[in-house]
């Protein structure tokens, strides 16, 4: 049941559409319907499975990236308070610039190959994973806190034996979130200004008007996104056997 | 081996305690009841250094207490294991924190002597709210503590498991006495248990009364003779409250 619905659910959708495709007489440049987008993926597979992977590069090493500052960061916001007030709404303020504006800036920065769009990626994933490390690691439960105090536990042993350990579910909440953020990220950084990537496909399939190589092409991405979010909650079951109750999504 | 002199707590404009006067013996037990809001917690947290005193001395083994010492333990009423430890981690976890060396077979002991040998890879989540009690008994005995602070720990349990817990908390101190703070609002508990028992009165958490209980031992919950005691500190609550 588990597989089964999600797909027979996958197939009513596509069902529907094609039947409206039919039904209605769509033109393919403005609908497409499934055939025609599984026939211009087979035209081009070895092409459109290496942007699949060069945006999925972007979109994985960019994640990686935010995580690695992400955390740290969470843990010197939650360490310190005048860190905390210093830098934190510097933090809510660059979450709140819209990152389609930054992305020409960026270009310009980094030019038009791969950095420019990891660094696309970071900013719009390095958010949500401070703000979930950092509120976990300050919802630790008071007795446990005083269970360490009690013990006289230095900051290090609360922090990496206490704190980020009890974090750790809310912190996946917070992957979760940034790893579909992160091939969006990807996809604006390839609009903006790119040689590669499914992002560029769909940008200049769209000036040549070949809609079914766009709707290939994200499909691709919808792809990439539910292979991400599941490995990582995949991850989340066989990592963190202890936190039952934290798996709602 | 617990002094408390003179001690007050306020919390802001709210007297926490006040006057507070107590000895405790190296192997007594002492059991502090009162209604809720009559500062029980608050004492133990002073005790276990967890907080500081307002005015007054608190001494424990003959040094003023600044700071929570390793060879007092605190146990709370909630069993406070961290989840995502194994049930032996979590035993281990204060000689680790501690930097006491491999405590494994020790812990292996603690954990038989609660009968629970056979659980030491089991996850908290796993266990009954009893079991997991027991499994807070043992971590706050690794360390063999000169003085356990104990606040409530029983009262989230089901009568009997409760009634378990406690006779096996008597056994444990007949075969190892130490200095034992026990917080309940339990007065079978306090009897069955205690050695002393401090009745507190609320706003701000007086000492009203301190009953010795000279009964021999080892007790059991429903001995007639327990009832006496018993009944004598209920009229105290009583006057505690009119």
């Amino acid at each position: 049941m588990r597989i089964a619905l999600p797909v027979l659910g996958m197939l009513v959708i596509v069902g529907l559409w094609w039947l409206a495709t039919i039904v209605f007489g769509i033109e393919p440049f403005l609908v497409p319907s499934p055939a025609d987008v599984v026939a211009s993926f087979l035209e081009l597979p070895g092409y459109l499975l290496e942007q699949t992977l060069i945006t999925l590069w972007e979109a994985v090493s960019g994640f990686g990236l935010s995580v690695a500052i992400g955390v740290p960061l969470a843990l010197l916001i939650v360490g310190s308070q005048v860190l905390e007030r210093m830098f934190y709404p510097l933090l809510v303020a660059l979450n709140a610039v819209p990152k389609v504006a930054i992305a020409p800036i960026v270009v310009v920065w980094f030019g038009f190959g791969i950095s420019s769009k990891v660094l696309m990626v970071v900013l719009v994933c390095i958010f949500p994973i401070v703000v979930s490390t950092a509120s976990g690691m300050k919802s630790t439960p008071r007795d446990l806190v005083e269970l360490f105090r009690s013990l006289d536990a230095s900051r290090t042993h609360e922090f990496f034996k206490l704190r980020l350990w009890h974090a750790l579910p809310q912190i996946f909440v917070g992957l979760k979130l940034a790893v579909t953020l992160a091939v969006i990220g990807a996809v604006i950084g390839e609009f903006v200004g790119a040689r590669a990537g499914l992002g560029y496909v769909i940008s200049t399939s769209g000036a040549s008007a070949d809609t079914s190589l766009a709707f290939a092409a994200m499909a691709l991405l919808a792809i990439i996104s539910v292979a991400l979010f599941y490995g990582l909650t995949f991850a989340e079951r066989k990592l963190l056997p202890w936190a039952e109750e934290h798996r709602d999504f | 081996m617990i002094s408390l002199q003179r001690v007050a707590r306020t919390f802001g404009p709210v007297h926490a305690l006040a006057g507070i006067d107590l000895e405790v013996g190296e192997h007594e037990f002492v059991a502090v009841i009162g209604r809720s809001g009559c500062g029980k917690s608050t004492l133990l947290r002073l005790i276990a250094g967890l907080l500081a005193p307002t005015s007054g001395r608190i001494l424990v083994a003959g040094q003023e207490v600044t700071r929570p010492r390793r060879d007092v333990s605190l146990m709370f009423q909630r069993p406070a294991l961290l989840p995502w430890r194994s049930v032996l981690a979590n035993v281990l976890l204060p000689a680790e924190v501690l930097g006491l060396g491999d405590h494994r077979v020790r812990a292996h002991e603690l954990l038989d002597l609660v009968g629970l040998a056979g659980f030491e890879k089991r996850l908290p989540h796993e266990l009954s709210g009893g079991m997991q009690q027991r499994v807070s008994l043992c971590r706050s005995l690794i360390q063999s503590p000169r003085v356990m602070l104990m606040d409530e720990p029983f009262s989230a349990l089901d009568a009997i498991t409760r009634t378990e817990l406690s006779e096996e908390l008597q056994r444990i101190q007949l075969e190892h006495p130490r200095a034992v703070v026990f917080v309940t609002h339990s007065i079978d508990e306090a009897v069955l248990l205690a050695d002393r028992i401090v009745v507190l009165s609320p706003r701000p958490g007086r000492i009203h009364e301190i009953v010795d209980v000279t009964l021999p031992r080892p007790r059991a919950l429903g001995q007639v003779e327990l009832d006496e005691v018993s009944r004598s500190l209920r009229g105290l609550l009583g006057e505690v409250t009119a």
